[in-house]
């Protein structure tokens, strides 16, 4: 069973994911960041591709709601987080050990097609007159897009915290936003949807991103090869496709 | 085998509440819920969810007088436009809003250009988020109500020389009035808990857009024990207005 | 006259087609088998049921005419309207329920509750004024009823089946309150009924309603004698014939002969035999009747002095004998029997 897009109380859905124990030919599940949507999709293919006889199945959601569906009992093979702070949270209650950091990912102004506000600067998430969006602070994305106004001494004037990434991106891409503060890798995989605008590397703030191998693993060897594979020259490509930046 | 079944019911129906309140932090609750955002929150999830039933009452009993009374082409079409909210998720029906009121939508461009009225990202725009959600459970009991009404009663007011509008006033509503009692409660209980219409139409701003619901669901990305503290505060509302309107509207009727 | 109603409407599988005049002070009942149309004609005079031919008029205002292209809606006739379960209106009390058509027509709250007291107290149901109609008996909400149609002072007054609601008991008892209510009412009253007893009470002059059309009317004497309908005659307990004259005899449609002691005029006519008139052997009897017929027992009922027996066979007839009669011939349904009367007993008139 996949739970996409996992967005809603995590206990439940916890509940809902249980996919049982693993016998061999089982799928091995990875919970993956939501941001990691399109690139683990085609990271999942060419694994699947190279190892014969193994599926993977992927859950993506927010990583908050991820590491309570880990930390409530998700029988998961992989966890691959936005944030170390939701790593931090598994590994303290045991469930993985050893994380690594498989990508980045820099944050991005996302703009109407055309920029109707003008925005080019993070100066301009000052101004009242627009309609501004961020996400919400207790989120990576969001997280990181507060500290990088903190570091540049702005102070944002917002008109909504979206829970996750995709929701702010589809108010800026509605128009209902004038611009909103997003990863890369969000900008690239919106197409012409919106249209990005860099934000200088001094003011910018790396999203790193750790994964694990989950203790409650099934099939832990098979779970470790994902995760070399995702490392891997291959893997990095795909991912590089995707917005995302080479750690 | 009734009695028994019906104990499963209310064991299944109380079961998830049990667990909430075996989560919460009991030691902790008063500082949890003295946060000033719990209190924001509290305070915008009462004025929507009444203004919303404001509406709801204000818009939605004509309808259910048109629906029950007025036979006109369509009107199984038009029952099921007005019923839609009630099964499609609510983000979908936030999108929805969002195509026709949002700063671009079919109308809401208007409304910009012509009054300078912007919905999302307001409270208004919560207030018709969770309206659009929670009139249909108005619209179809107070329209069962009116329709199991013995229209003769109607036509003895009218023999007393009520006009129509003193016969609706006088005689219709005041008759269907636990229909319309009962409608409101459920459009008002179901708007309080609205969640995904709001925070996609309007957005989650504190203090201005950041309701109940929306605060639980932040909450819990973060700090699980305010989550479960506010969602106790939820319940308890809930619970005693729906025990306490119950006693009061229904027992009479 | 102060009600002339001349009807004709579609009703489902009723049609419709009636005349009805009914001057002031006058009572008319109209008396029909279930379904005979006699509740939609009333509901025509008030506007309910909007005709479509003809004309309702009270005093010299049309109400009604669709030729003239006229509809005065329901709520401005001056006409007052009872309803069979008096619907009084649950969610006020019995006080707001008599002021109700006062402040309908534009009389202030205070005025309207104190005349609306003054009907209770005329109805003698002051005491109940503040409560619930539902606490009500059922002679005390006919009362209500009657007060809050009257209240509003109609030209006309009309009842649907007005003592339909009541159990048997409280009936006889309302029956004489409302014959003295209506009595004070000036204006014109139709009332609804399909008991025979109660039309004869309450009402100055019957008119017989049989499958949407007037089939008799007159006072309750001239109906008895001359029933001019199987159901009339049923009701009002006698037999009727319906067949043609020819000479000393009644030729019945299934070629059943009826003799006769003097000659018949040689068209079509009703014989009436009264059930008095009609005795019952279990042999063939003897000696002068010459209208004997040979019968089954369908249906037996009465009380311990009289008991209706009724029979079917070439033709229909009712007989009253004593229950000792009963006993001996052992009449219980399906018995074959004789019947008879004598040719004296026979009255006939023309259709």
């Amino acid at each position: 069973m996949i739970c996409r897009g996992a967005t809603s109380l995590a206990v439940v859905l916890a509940v809902g994911c249980g996919g049982g124990d693993s016998a061999d030919g089982d799928p091995m599940l990875v919970l993956a960041a939501a941001s990691l949507t399109d690139a683990f999709t085609d990271i999942g293919a060419a694994f699947e591709e190279a190892n014969d006889g193994v599926t993977v199945e992927f859950s993506f959601g927010g990583s908050s709601s991820l590491a309570t569906q880990i930390v409530e009992g998700a029988p998961a093979a992989v966890f691959a987080s936005a944030s170390s702070t939701q790593m931090t949270v598994v590994v303290d209650a045991g469930l993985a050990a050893e994380p690594v950091v498989f990508t980045n990912n820099l944050l991005e102004i996302a703009v109407p097609p055309g920029n109707p506000a003008g925005i080019a600067t993070l100066e301009d998430f000052a101004r009242e007159d627009l309609l501004l969006g961020l996400c919400a602070e207790e989120v990576p994305c969001g997280t990181f897009a507060r500290e990088a106004f903190a570091a540049a001494g702005i102070t944002p004037s917002v008109d909504t915290n979206e829970p996750d990434v995709r929701a702010l991106l589809t108010k800026v891409e509605t128009g209902e936003l004038d611009g909103g503060i997003v990863y890369r890798s969000d900008v690239v995989a919106s197409g012409d949807a919106v249209e990005g605008i860099v934000i200088p590397s001094e003011r910018n703030v790396v999203a790193r991103y750790p994964m694990a191998v989950l203790e409650e693993a099934p099939d832990p060897e098979t779970a470790q090869a994902f995760v070399d594979f995702v490392l891997s020259r291959s893997g990095q490509e795909t991912l590089d496709r995707y917005g995302f930046t080479a750690p | 085998m009734v009695l028994g079944l019906a104990a499963v019911a209310i064991g299944f129906m109380a079961l998830p509440f049990a667990g909430l309140l075996g989560r919460t932090p009991w030691g902790n609750l008063a500082n949890l819920l003295a946060d000033p955002f719990v209190a924001e929150a509290l305070r915008l999830s009462v004025l929507t969810s009444l203004a919303a039933m404001a509406m709801s009452l204000l818009l939605g009993v004509p309808l259910a007088w048109v629906l029950a009374r007025v036979p006109f082409p369509g009107r199984a079409v038009v029952r099921g436009i007005i019923l839609l909210p009630m099964v499609l998720p609510p983000v979908v029906g936030g999108a929805a809003l969002l195509f026709a009121l949002g700063r671009r939508g079919l109308v809401g461009q208007w409304l910009d250009e012509r009054f300078g009225i912007l919905l999302p990202f307001s409270t208004w725009g919560v207030i018709v988020a969770v309206t659009f959600i929670a009139m249909p459970f108005l619209v179809i009991t107070v329209e069962a109500g009116l329709r199991s009404a013995d229209l003769r009663f109607e036509e003895a007011a009218a023999t007393l020389g009520a006009s129509r509008l003193t016969v609706l006033r006088r005689v219709t509503l005041p008759m269907a009035w636990p229909s319309i009692a009962a409608g409101a409660v459920l459009s008002w209980a179901r708007g309080l808990g609205e969640f995904g219409a709001s925070i996609t139409f309007a957005g989650n701003l504190k203090g201005r857009t950041q309701t109940m619901p929306l605060a639980v669901f932040q909450a819990l990305e973060s700090d699980r024990d305010a989550a479960v503290a506010i969602s106790l505060v939820m319940v308890a509302v809930s619970l005693a207005v729906l025990v306490a309107l119950r006693e009061r509207w229904f027992r009479v009727a | 006259m102060t009600l002339v109603a001349d009807v004709a409407l579609v009703k489902g599988t009723l049609r419709l087609r009636a005349a009805l005049q009914v001057a002031d002070g006058e009572v008319v009942a109209l008396l029909g088998p279930n379904g005979a149309g006699k509740t939609t004609l009333l509901r025509a005079v008030a506007g309910l049921d909007p005709i479509e031919r003809g004309v309702v008029r009270v005093g010299e205002q049309v109400l009604d005419d669709p030729a003239g292209d006229v509809f005065v809606p329901v709520e401005r006739r001056p006409i007052g309207f009872v309803f069979q379960d008096y619907l009084l209106f649950g969610h006020l009390s019995v006080l707001d329920n008599v002021a109700f058509g006062l402040r309908c027509h534009g009389m202030g709250r205070k005025p309207a509750a104190a005349a609306a007291m003054g009907w209770l107290e005329r109805f003698g149901l002051a005491a109940a004024a503040g409560d619930h109609p539902r606490s009500l008996s059922g002679g005390q909400a006919q009362r209500a009823a009657l007060a809050r149609a009257l209240a509003p002072h109609p030209r006309v007054l009309l009842l649907d089946e007005p003592l339909a609601a009541l159990d048997v008991a409280t009936r006889r008892q309302v029956r004489g309150e409302l014959a003295a209510h209506l009595a004070d009412f000036p204006g014109a009253r139709v009332l609804v009924t399909h008991d025979p007893v109660e039309a004869v009470v309450l009402a100055d002059r019957i008119v017989v309603i049989e499958e949407g059309q007037v089939v008799q009317q007159g006072s309750a004497a001239d109906i008895r004698r001359h029933p001019r309908s199987d159901y009339v005659a049923r009701l009002v307990g006698i037999n009727l014939l319906r067949g043609r004259g020819n000479d000393h005899h009644v030729l019945l449609p299934n070629g059943a002969e009826v003799h006769l002691a003097d000659t018949a005029p040689a068209s079509d006519v009703f014989a009436v035999v009264r059930p008095q008139s009609v005795a019952i052997h279990r042999h063939r009897p003897e000696g002068t009747p010459r209208n004997v017929w040979r019968l089954t027992v369908v249906g037996v009922e009465g009380d311990s002095e009289r008991i209706r027996v009724e029979m079917d066979g070439a033709l229909s007839l009712v007989a009253e004998v004593t229950p000792a009669a009963l006993t001996e011939l052992h009449l219980a349904p399906g018995a074959e029997v004789w019947a008879s009367f004598k040719a004296t007993d026979v009255v006939v008139y023309p259709v």
